[in-house]
């Protein structure tokens, strides 16, 4: 079956590109443009979010925070993604179990992909 | 002397009603203990009793006869006269003190009683004097009366200097005919303050003597000398020409000694308890006045006196210098004390001041003010007051405890200290940022006395940093986010084009060019972060050669042009932030290969050197002229190239290289010549 990735930023073109390359490699992608996903995940848990940092304003560190919170995401992998150069130090204290760079190198991304989403 | 009426009674007759009666008078007479003498009107005596030969020396035959100007001092003639005609008023005299003469010369003091003698008829017949010695006696007032006057010049001026000048000529003509003291000095020699002598024509000698006579100072022989050794007096009652003989040799000298007319000499220490303090010495040049024991104890009582005197006027004085010395250093203080609280009233930086138990000694307007008092005074007086207004905290908001604030620990065990500290009003919420640093205040012995503590306001440049650091974050968030997507869609295209060589190529250029990009985006962004010091290194250990090995296995990836050679590798652990490091490695290696674009070659060299580890970066291209290697190291400078074109780039790599190799304690240099190649070294402390 295949997996299921949820990306979330608030750059159209980014979400876009993300989605046809994970698409191109056999995932299934939903977006979102900010944290609202939030109030709804429990209704279609993904097997992987793959989470920018800084969303329109919101804080991307808060955001996982809810999640761990929330018993029915605290166990889904999250993989933030960050401009921010060392915002890798706040994502994995707030939860995260995984960090990208921006811009990312297309492979490094499948490979952290990979790694972390959910083994069936 | 006390002169009352005569009142012998007319019963005398001159003539005694019997022989029985004249032989008890004449005896009476002949005992008395007075001296008796009984005078004609014309002066001559005609009785004389045994008290008088002992008194006056002269016996009856002697003196009976003579005129009673025999006992007279010659010096006062008019004595005479002025009995006489009190005599002839009929007046007794009683209490009457003067002085005679005696055979041998010498003058001595008596009281007399003087009578008239009046007959039958009431005449005056002649005079009866009773004359009693009152040597002893008008000693013993004279020296009072001496002591006395000493007393009152040797107080009445703290200038002891002069008062012993006036006294050596008190001493003149009436206890001596020479007088002169000597003072010790901070030597221990006696040195000759004063001479005294009636005539000053003599004391100018006497002075010029002085200066002829050169005495050894230490010699025994001295007189002076060993009074003033020794505190004893010494008595020379009687002075021979053998002696003086004796003491000079030189007969100019002796002529001189003459002069002086030494008879009779004593000098008596100057004392004030046990301290001899000098000398003075009494020369009588007069037969008829020769020292005594008597003499010397008077003499040694007012060398004490004045020794005391002298004593006291000069503890005196060092009492009242010391409070003048005293009070201009307060006066120094004080003026220095009103100049600094000036300066700490004015400064707008907070200036702290403990002492040695971090206990709060002073505090200045602007750190009262900043923690919330009315006044300095308040905040000395409660201390710690403001720790529950204001919150402390460190740039990572943990909170400081009052302990680790400069000044109060750290500096008193002798170290400066500085903390980056903020404080957050409990109430307001306000926030404030300081900077704070501490040093010992060390006295001159080098004992800690305490601390200063300045506290500087840096809220605005917080604030400056913290907007500046929000711009970057954000720039740099907004400068990556388009070629986050752009990156992803040329990937996606090469994929499609993975057929398409030339596509392919062209699509893989575009990639290659993003990653110039996001590099200079990154630079930029490191760029402002060093100017503001906040890049964060990490410390750790790594072995130099592996990372050097990953970075020319990554950067080969990158090149098909070059090739990148590790001639030599040695094993040598550094301590630092292994992707800084590492990003230098790339900066120089990259340039290595950008900068001889029709070379095909980089060579990597690892050397092993004292205490660190080289890495040297050759590359085969256009090189570096003397000029421009000074500037290369600057932001933002460029290389050209041989055409006079310049590289693409932002020109920081080498800038940022630098930093990071001086922040690890090591050093980036480069070798070259212009058209022939370059060498970049970087050297970094190691162990093996």
């Amino acid at each position: 079956m295949m997996k299921k990735i949820l990306v979330v930023d608030d750059d159209p073109a980014i979400l876009e590109v993300i989605k046809i390359i994970l698409e191109d490699s056999n995932y299934k992608v939903s977006t979102s443009k900010n944290g609202e996903f939030v109030k709804t995940i429990d209704k279609n848990l993904p097997d992987l979010v793959l989470l920018d940092v800084l969303i329109s304003g919101e804080d991307g560190r808060d955001i996982v925070r809810k999640l761990r919170k929330n018993s029915a995401t605290k166990q889904v992998p999250i993989i933030m993604m960050s401009a921010h150069p060392n915002a890798n130090k706040g994502a994995y204290a707030a939860g995260a179990d995984d960090y990208i760079p921006k811009p990312f190198d297309v492979d490094e991304l499948l490979e952290v992909i990979k790694k972390n989403i959910v083994k069936n | 002397m006390v002169l009352k009426t005569a009142s012998l009674g007319k019963s005398t007759s001159g003539k005694f009603a019997s022989e029985d009666d004249f032989l008890l008078y004449k005896y009476l007479v002949e005992s008395a203990p007075s001296a008796v003498i009984a005078r004609d009107m014309n002066g001559i005596i005609t009785s004389w009793n045994k008290a008088s030969e002992e008194l006056f020396g002269y016996k009856a035959e002697e003196a009976v006869g003579k005129h009673f100007s025999l006992i007279v001092p010659q010096d006062n003639p008019n004595e005479i006269n002025k009995i006489g005609r009190l005599i002839n008023r009929g007046m007794q005299i009683e209490d009457y003190e003067t002085v005679r003469v005696r055979k041998d010369g010498k003058k001595i003091h008596v009281i007399a009683r003087i009578y008239p003698l009046i007959d039958k008829h009431g005449n005056i017949i002649g005079t009866a004097a009773f004359d009693r010695d009152n040597n002893d006696k008008k000693k013993q007032r004279d020296r009072e009366k001496y002591l006395l006057k000493a007393q009152t010049i040797l107080s009445s001026t703290l200038k002891y200097n002069l008062a012993l000048k006036k006294l050596a000529k008190l001493f003149v003509p009436e206890l001596a005919d020479w007088s002169a003291i000597h003072m010790v000095d901070e030597t221990g020699q006696p040195q000759q303050l004063t001479v005294a002598h009636i005539d000053p024509k003599m004391v100018k000698w006497a002075e010029e003597l002085q200066k002829k006579v050169r005495h050894q100072p230490r010699d025994p022989n001295n007189a002076t000398y060993r009074v003033i050794k020794t505190g004893k007096s010494e008595l020379y009652p009687l002075i021979t020409k053998a002696m003086l003989d004796a003491t000079v040799k030189k007969e100019e000298d002796k002529k001189l000694l003459e002069k002086l007319q030494l008879k009779s000499v004593m000098m008596v220490p100057l004392v004030s308890g046990k301290r001899i303090l000098g000398s003075i010495t009494l020369v009588s040049s007069n037969e008829g006045k020769y020292y005594d024991k008597s003499d010397l104890q008077f003499a040694e009582e007012i060398g004490r006196l004045a020794g005391q005197t002298v004593e006291n006027a000069r503890l005196y004085l060092d009492a009242q210098d010391e409070i003048k010395k005293r009070k201009r250093i307060e006066d120094r203080l004080r003026a220095s004390e009103v100049r600094l609280r000036t300066i700490f009233a004015t400064v707008a930086d907070g200036i702290t001041v403990f002492d040695e138990n971090a206990k709060v000694v002073f505090v200045n307007k602007a750190v009262a003010e900043a923690s919330g008092y009315l006044s300095p005074k308040n905040m000395v007086k409660s201390p710690l007051r403001w720790t529950k207004s204001l919150k402390v905290v460190d740039e990572s908001d943990k909170p400081i405890n009052i302990k680790d604030l400069p000044g109060r620990v750290a500096a008193l065990k002798g170290e400066n200290s500085e903390k980056i500290v903020k404080s957050i009003n409990a109430k307001t919420g306000e926030e404030k940022w300081a900077m704070v640093k501490a040093s010992p205040m060390i006295d001159s012995d080098g004992i800690i006395r305490g601390s200063v503590s300045i506290t500087h306001d840096i809220t605005q440049a917080k604030e400056l940093e913290r907007r500046k650091d929000d711009f970057i974050g954000i720039a740099s968030h907004e400068l990556k986010t388009p070629i986050t997507s752009i990156k992803g869609f040329v990937h996606l295209l090469k994929k499609e084009h993975k057929e398409y060589e030339r596509s392919y190529n062209f699509l893989d250029r575009i990639d290659k060019q993003l990653d110039n990009l996001t590099e200079l985006v990154q630079d930029l962004l490191d760029i402002s972060k060093i100017k503001s010091g906040k890049i964060v290194y990490k410390t750790e250990k790594f072995n130099i050669s592996e990372i050097v090995s990953e970075v020319i296995s990554d950067l080969q990836l990158t090149t098909d042009t070059h090739k990148i050679v590790l001639t030599n590798g040695v094993r040598r652990v550094v301590r630092g932030d292994k992707d800084r490091i590492s990003q230098v490695l790339i900066n120089l290696i990259n340039n290595a290969i950008k900068y001889s674009p029709d070379a095909n070659q980089v060579d990597v060299n690892l050397v092993g050197i004292r205490k660190g580890v080289r890495i040297d970066i050759k590359d085969y291209g256009i090189g570096i002229s003397q000029e421009e290697m000074d500037k290369i190291f600057d932001r933002f400078y460029r290389v050209k190239d041989t055409k006079g074109k310049t590289f693409p780039g932002l020109g920081i790599g080498l800038y940022l290289s630098r930093e990071i190799a001086t922040r690890h304690k090591g050093k980036i240099w480069a070798d070259s010549t212009k058209g022939n190649g370059t060498t970049f070294h970087l050297s970094l402390p190691a162990k093996r």
